[in-house]
């Protein structure tokens, strides 16, 4: 299970947790892009607003001015008597013409449309009975705004206006007209400072615009489209406006009764964007970021928290099948947590199982000694049966000897069946008294125990012991184990007469080699396939023993499958080693359950 | 006369065996365990010694091992019947620790008293 520190299952199901657990945020950032955008629109409005009004304010005043101004020329003496002195009224307007340069013309206009007293000297006589400004002053016979038209005069781009003339008897006999200079009125847009983004207009009702700034980019074009007019007349709406969507505020010219001349002040919406995504950018990295980084925490968290008892659980599970004897770890009394729950109850149904295999075994065991004293037992009778059956037929006639050999031929029979059984019986037992318990064992525990047993022995001989102890721990049961070494170690002491005997373990790729050496007389080559026969001894004066030790250790590495190996060299020494699997590697992978104990 | 002790823990057996001897022309000292049987063979030492080995507590092969040590020229001729135990075949055991002869039960006494005679003879010509 090296590898990856999660499997792509939990991997997966982690992020898609992780995801989902963010998605509140997610929505916060988003919300909070919305709510800022509201607040800039509405920021935007206010300031258009202001701005729109104060426009409209300055604007209002200077047309005031110019009504002012304008009245002041109406009442003048010299232009109230236009019809008696034409001259003398033209001087007095040429000379306000020429103080005045933010007027194109000026001229005085009589009762019936004639210019009779031009600002400025015409090429032809001027006629504007038919003018708009003309026929509203006349009902109005008050100070009106004309139309934005081109200066007849100077081709100029200029506003009419005009106040009325009243002689002293108080009916009206014509009109002070003036032309103001777009660009004056414009000036008055350039003099408001506006924030970056922003653009003011002056538009006619007409919708021609008569003032703009700044001049180019200007979204106001040289006239609005209708369909913009009756929205730009509106307080505050979103126009669209060559392309873009323009919010956009108007005003009235200030203290001027008429409507025909608006301040307008927009702005392109798509700037509040602008300002608006750089948050939406921050708090999305910051988003992504966050996740991410709560990914990585969230995988080796889950790892320790989750994989690791997970898998230990596993493990215990696949040991415990396996025949081997794992209880997990046990949980703390506070954890209370599902996998602590599981954790529990795993080792309550481990130590169930090895109670009732115990139990079992117990019986098992006991049932098959039974069996095997009575297998025994009934021999004992059959074969005195048999005997004396025997004795009977010495001497006896021929019909006797007959059933005598009937009753032979039965016995045999019985003897078999018998045979059978104790063969069964004992198989049996083998299976299950005597099979090997397969656990983790540190070899330093085996090891000192064969140290403290054979030292004394070792010395006697005079010969050197060494046993070098290891951090190792194996995958083995340790009665056997012990069994094996000591029966290795007792047969080393025996066959060496000087020098020393050495043991210990190397580890090799998920192996323990456990090597018992020694510089005694060696085994030839021929000998040592034979060597782990039963009773095979390589000379009979080598003292008491039976020869077993060595069978001892082949059957007894067998049922632990340890593989059993030997050196030798005559006359040098020899080195006996078996090899067993380390706890960590047969805890990865257990064997398959032993179906047989091998014999 | 020669004699013979029988070690058998199973009365009706030891006793056919002794009968079965003794009308060969033997004399026959029986014991129903290895320790009796012992005390007997110190008393007046058999000149063959047949002995079952499975019996209680591991006694038979005991017994021999201790028979081997005091009477070393006295043959043991090893019985079982209790097949096998650990794997290890208690005659073949037997045989090596140096029991002259070995019969596994059940066995006819005609087998027995030709491997008696048959030891004997051996032990008498060595």
């Amino acid at each position: 299970m090296k590898g990856a520190p999660l499997s792509a299952g939990i991997r997966a199901r982690l992020a898609f947790l992780l995801f989902i657990a963010s998605l509140p945020a997610l929505a916060l950032v988003i919300a909070d892009a919305a709510y800022r955008y509201g607040q800039e629109r509405t920021n935007a409005l206010q300031e258009l607003r202001q701005l729109a009004d104060a426009l409209g304010e300055t604007e209002g005043a200077l047309l005031r001015d110019v009504r002012a101004f304008l009245q002041n020329l109406a009442s003048a003496s010299e232009v109230s008597g236009l019809r008696d002195d034409p001259l003398a009224c033209e001087q007095t307007i040429a000379t306000a013409l020429k103080g005045n340069p933010q007027y194109a013309f000026l001229a005085a206009v009589d009762f019936a449309g004639r210019v009779v007293c031009p600002g400025l000297p015409l090429q032809e006589a001027l006629d504007v009975r038919h003018a708009a400004w003309f026929q509203r002053v006349l009902v109005q016979k008050d100070f009106i705004v004309g139309n934005y038209t081109m200066d007849p005069a100077n081709k100029a781009p200029a506003v009419s206006l005009a106040y009325p003339i009243f002689a002293a008897s108080g009916e009206m006999i014509g009109a002070a007209y003036a032309a103001l200079h777009a660009d004056w009125l414009k000036q008055q847009l350039v003099g408001l400072a506006l924030p970056e983004g922003y653009a003011s207009g002056l538009v006619e009702s007409s919708g021609e615009l008569v003032a703009a700034h700044p001049e180019t980019e200007n979204p106001f074009g040289h006239e609005l489209p209708l369909s913009a007019m009756t929205q730009a007349f509106a307080p505050t709406r979103t126009v669209a406006l060559a392309g873009t969507n323009w919010l956009i505020a108007s005003a009235p010219l200030g203290g001027i009764p008429w409507k025909g001349l608006v301040v307008l002040v927009a702005v392109d919406e798509a700037r509040l964007w602008r300002v608006v995504w750089r948050h939406v950018a921050l708090g999305v990295a910051l988003y992504l970021a966050v996740l991410a980084l709560g990914v990585v925490a969230a995988v080796f968290g889950a790892y320790r928290l989750v994989v690791l008892p997970v898998r230990g659980l596993h493990q215990a599970t696949e040991q415990l099948s396996a025949g081997g004897h794992n209880f997990a770890a046990a949980p703390r009394d506070e954890d209370r947590s599902e996998l602590a729950d599981l954790a529990r109850a795993f080792r309550r149904m481990a130590s169930t199982l090895e109670a009732q295999q115990s139990a079992l075994r117990s019986a098992s065991a006991q049932k098959s000694r039974f069996l095997a004293v009575a297998s025994h037992d009934l021999r004992q009778p059959l074969h005195a049966a048999m005997m004396s059956l025997e004795f009977a037929s010495r001497g006896a006639s021929p019909d006797v000897l007959a059933y005598i050999e009937r009753a032979r031929r039965s016995i045999r029979r019985l003897a078999q069946q018998l045979d059978m059984l104790a063969g069964i019986v004992e198989r049996d037992a083998l299976g299950t008294d005597l099979g090997p318990r397969v656990w983790q064992v540190p070899v330093a525990k085996v090891l000192r125990r064969v140290a403290e047993a054979y030292s004394p022995l070792a010395r006697e001989k005079g010969l050197g012991f060494h046993v070098v102890m290891s951090r190792l721990v194996v995958a083995t049961d340790e009665a056997f184990l012990a069994t094996i070494l000591d029966n290795l170690v007792d047969n080393a002491i025996k066959y060496t007469e000087r020098g020393r005997i050495v043991v210990g373990c190397r580890r090799r790729a998920g192996i323990c080699r456990l090597e018992v050496h020694d510089t005694g007389r060696g085994i030839p080559a021929e000998r040592l396939e034979h060597i782990f026969d039963a009773f095979y001894r390589l000379d009979q004066s080598a003292g008491e023993g039976l020869g077993l030790g060595l069978l001892i250790v082949k059957e007894t590495a067998t049922m632990l499958r340890h593989r059993l190996a030997v050196r030798s060299t005559p006359g040098v020494g020899s080195c006996f080693t078996v090899e067993i699997p380390l706890w960590s590697a047969w805890g990865a992978s257990p064997p398959a359950a032993p179906a047989e104990v091998a014999r | 006369m020669t004699r013979v002790l029988i070690i058998d823990d199973d009365d009706e057996l030891r006793s056919l065996m002794k009968e079965g001897m003794q009308a060969a022309g033997f004399e026959v000292a029986d014991a129903p365990n290895g320790k009796r049987g012992l005390a007997l063979q110190r008393m007046q030492p058999a000149e063959l010694v047949i002995t079952d080995l499975f019996m209680p507590g591991q006694e038979g092969v005991e017994t021999l091992l201790e028979l081997q040590r005091e009477y070393p020229k006295v043959p043991v001729i090893a019985i079982s019947g209790g097949g096998r135990r650990m794997k290890f075949d208690y005659l073949e055991v037997a045989k090596e620790i140096g029991a002259a002869a070995c019969l596994r039960k059940p066995f006819e006494f005609r087998e027995l008293l030709e491997m008696v005679e048959r030891v004997l003879s051996r032990g008498a010509s060595a």
